[in-house]
């Protein structure tokens, strides 16, 4: 039996995305810039995936790694050749994957012609091994970090803390990833391998020749007028109809961002600094510091093949509103994975023991906290190792700053401008952007290590001019 | 002659009057405070070589500097609250770039030299490529999801029976879903959901009772839209 009913014919098929078109062979950078549109133009690039790197050594404990801190050279803008610093020459740098409970042993080599350091962001680091911004690997030497890693799971970072000299460096590409995985993570049978993609973001501003234009400007810090997301300008990422975790760093100098993604679609954050959030949190709209980290879990399988979708920088203009847009690409896939609705328990912590309050301003010199520069030679607050203490950050000025705790995490409570996100109740931070004219409490948790640490405002002109303060646990 | 640029908008307008930007003396420029607009009283002025130019910070309640941001010459005082007043002697004709450092944004200002005879200096040579900037000149993002509302197209619809069954076979021109609903006495008594490939597919529904069923058969393409026209409606007896 043949059911005659109505068809109307198609005019059309949807257009395929530029990732499917196929491109000329190219030789020559003048062909390449030729070629190109404007080699600023968005969406123009896939997004690359940084480079994982590989053990030198591993024992049944320990996993041995080695970095060369160096110049280098990178292909950022289509046909030029950008002059960078870089771990191993690369920018971001090669991303360390370590698990909890497994040591990690990174030697940096120091090919610079200065001083560095690296700084692990958000990592539980023995104060000699944190990256104090005195202890500095001399050009030409080299250093051995340990790291215990003893916290759970958690997007980390690494970074070059010299002092004074963070702004440039990072700026120039001393930056990349460390991701620390535990088995409670992995139970929870989150997107793995090609389906988490960690991405780092920075705002970057461009010479005639292709590199870097830097122009300090210590009052709001330094602002690009392009996006850099793993090193390309506003790229494009090729995606599978399935759910992709997505690791956001926020490595820009001093740029806040607000992501969003397509008309307002969910973005659903599972993670934030301090690693997994107590439950997943669906947001529209998130705001992402200087040296903050949001994961996202995001479910292309709601899209078809040959959409796309952008995520922007609603806080933006110009060329720092796209961020990246996700194309989505193949046909059917079956994924039996959802996001559990319980990620991680909090853990309990004793009652706070002190309350101190930090003024944010410009002050009689520089940018100061409590009317203080950064003096190596004296300490400003001795907290109790173990103990947790209630940390108010006053902002007298227009300006956010993103105050970071060395080695400690901290927990939000409360801020003046309206109620804190549930997604920063439900997990460790350890950077906080104080808004302009803002006052942010939080509770910070002392533990594991004693030693001197520093804490810091990371928009870095305003920690290069010493915006920073000293504190010993003991 | 010495020209102070006093503090007040009116004075500033009058002495602007009263010195053409030619006028042959030593120069005051004086920091001005503006809760939205900090800046300098005269952001360009003229002086011939041999002639001094003064910073005054003399009245302001907020911190200011001055500091050279032209590669040509050198300046730079200390950041300080009505801190006190710098000078420079111009020996060479040239533009002189300078900014305040806390308000880059809106103090900025250039002193030009000319010659003893007014003339004004050769303009400098262009500077490398690797000190131009390269400016993003990326139009506004206009669209932030491009989203396929295209309609599959489903035809080819065909109904047969099989044992205790009944089987659709269909074409849709889109990878996507295809949904059969079966209908006894107006109640819905099975439905069942597929996902299938481009092209042609069948569905089997089996394990039916004896009896005469309404069979309806709609689609959907992957990004969510239903195949255009209503969906294809058919009966078949099962035996």
């Amino acid at each position: 039996m043949r059911n005659g009913f109505g068809s109307i014919a198609l005019l059309c098929t949807v257009a395929a995305p530029d990732a499917l078109r196929p491109r000329k062979a190219t030789v020559t950078s003048a062909a390449i810039r030729s070629q190109a549109k404007s080699p600023f133009a968005p969406f123009q690039r896939d997004l690359p995936r940084i480079p994982e790197l590989v053990p030198v050594s591993s024992t049944r404990t320990r996993d041995t790694y080695a970095l060369t801190v160096r110049e280098g050279l990178a292909e950022v803008l289509p046909g030029f050749q950008t002059p960078i610093y870089g771990y191993d020459g690369v920018y971001p740098g090669p991303i360390i994957r370590a698990r909890k409970g497994r040591e990690v042993v990174v030697r940096q080599t120091n090919a610079l012609p200065f001083e560095t350091n690296v700084h692990l962001h958000g990592g539980y680091v023995p104060a000699e091994h944190d990256g104090h911004p005195m202890d500095i690997i001399p050009a030409g030497g080299s250093f051995d970090y340990h790291y215990p890693n003893d916290q759970d799971a958690a997007t980390l970072w690494y970074h070059d803390h010299a002092h004074g000299r963070t702004s440039k460096t990072l700026y120039y590409g001393l930056v990349s990833m460390y991701l620390l995985e535990d088995e409670l993570e992995a139970e929870l049978g989150l997107p793995q391998g090609e389906f988490d993609v960690p991405i780092v973001i920075a705002d970057h501003a461009f010479n005639k020749d292709g590199s870097f234009r830097y122009a300090e400007n210590v009052d709001i810090g330094f602002r690009g007028d392009t996006i850099l997301v793993n090193g390309a300008v506003s790229p494009r990422m090729a995606v599978q109809r399935r759910r992709y975790r997505l690791r956001f760093l926020n490595a820009s100098n001093a740029r806040s961002y607000a992501l969003r993604l397509g008309k307002g679609r969910p973005l659903l954050q599972i993670a934030g600094d301090g690693g997994l959030l107590t439950r997943p949190v669906p947001r529209a709209r998130v705001p992402l510091h200087p040296a903050e980290r949001t994961d996202f879990v995001i479910d292309f399988s709601q899209y078809g093949p040959g959409e796309e979708i952008t995520l922007y920088n609603e806080d933006g203009e110009g060329g720092t509103v796209p961020i990246m847009r996700f194309d989505i690409t193949g046909g059917r896939v079956s994924e039996e994975f959802r996001v559990p609705t319980r990620l991680r328990d909090a853990e309990p912590l004793p009652a706070p023991n002190a309350r101190r309050t930090w003024n944010l301003a410009l002050g009689t010199a520089a940018w100061q906290i409590n009317g203080l520069s950064f003096d190596p030679n004296r300490i400003d607050v001795r907290p109790r190792r173990g103990s947790t203490e209630v940390w108010t950050f006053v902002n007298n000025s227009n300006r956010v700053h993103p105050m970071h705790l060395h080695g400690f995490l901290f927990r939000m409570m409360d801020r003046s401008s309206g109620p804190v996100e549930l997604a920063d109740k439900l997990g460790w931070k350890d950077t906080v952007g104080v808004l302009p004219n803002e006052t942010v409490t939080v509770l910070a948790w002392f533990a594991p290590y004693a030693g001197k640490y520093v804490f810091h405002c990371h928009a870095l002109e305003h920690a290069d001019k010493a915006m920073m303060l000293q504190m010993e646990i003991v | 002659m010495r020209v102070v640029v006093p503090f007040t908008a009116a004075a500033l307008l009058a002495a602007a009057l009263a010195l053409p930007a030619t006028a042959s003396a030593d120069v005051t420029i004086q920091a001005v405070d503006d809760v939205i607009n900090n800046r300098w009283s005269s952001p360009e002025v003229s002086v011939k070589v041999g002639e001094k130019v003064t910073w005054s910070f003399a009245g302001t309640t907020l911190m200011h500097n001055v500091k050279s941001s032209s590669t040509n010459w050198s300046i730079d005082s200390p950041f300080a609250i009505a801190g006190p007043s710098v000078s420079q002697t111009f020996t060479a004709a040239g533009n002189y770039a300078y900014v305040c450092q806390l308000h880059a944004g809106t103090m900025t200002g250039v002193v030009k030299v000319t010659d003893e005879s007014g003339n004004p200096a050769p303009p400098p040579p262009p500077p490398p490529l690797s000190e131009q900037p390269y400016a993003n000149d990326t139009p506004p993002l206009a669209v932030y999801e491009l989203r396929d509302t295209v309609a599959p197209k489903l035809d080819r619809v065909n109904v047969s029976r099989v044992r205790r069954g009944v089987r659709v076979r269909f074409r849709l021109s889109e990878d996507g879903k295809v949904a059969v609903r079966l209908t006894r006495g107006g109640r819905v008594v099975k439905t069942r959901t597929v996902e299938v490939d481009r092209g042609t597919g069948s569905v089997t529904v089996s394990g039916l009772r004896a009896g005469t069923y309404g069979v309806q058969v709609s689609a959907k393409d992957l990004a969510g839209n239903a195949a255009s026209g209503s969906p294809s409606r058919a009966r078949v007896t099962v035996r």
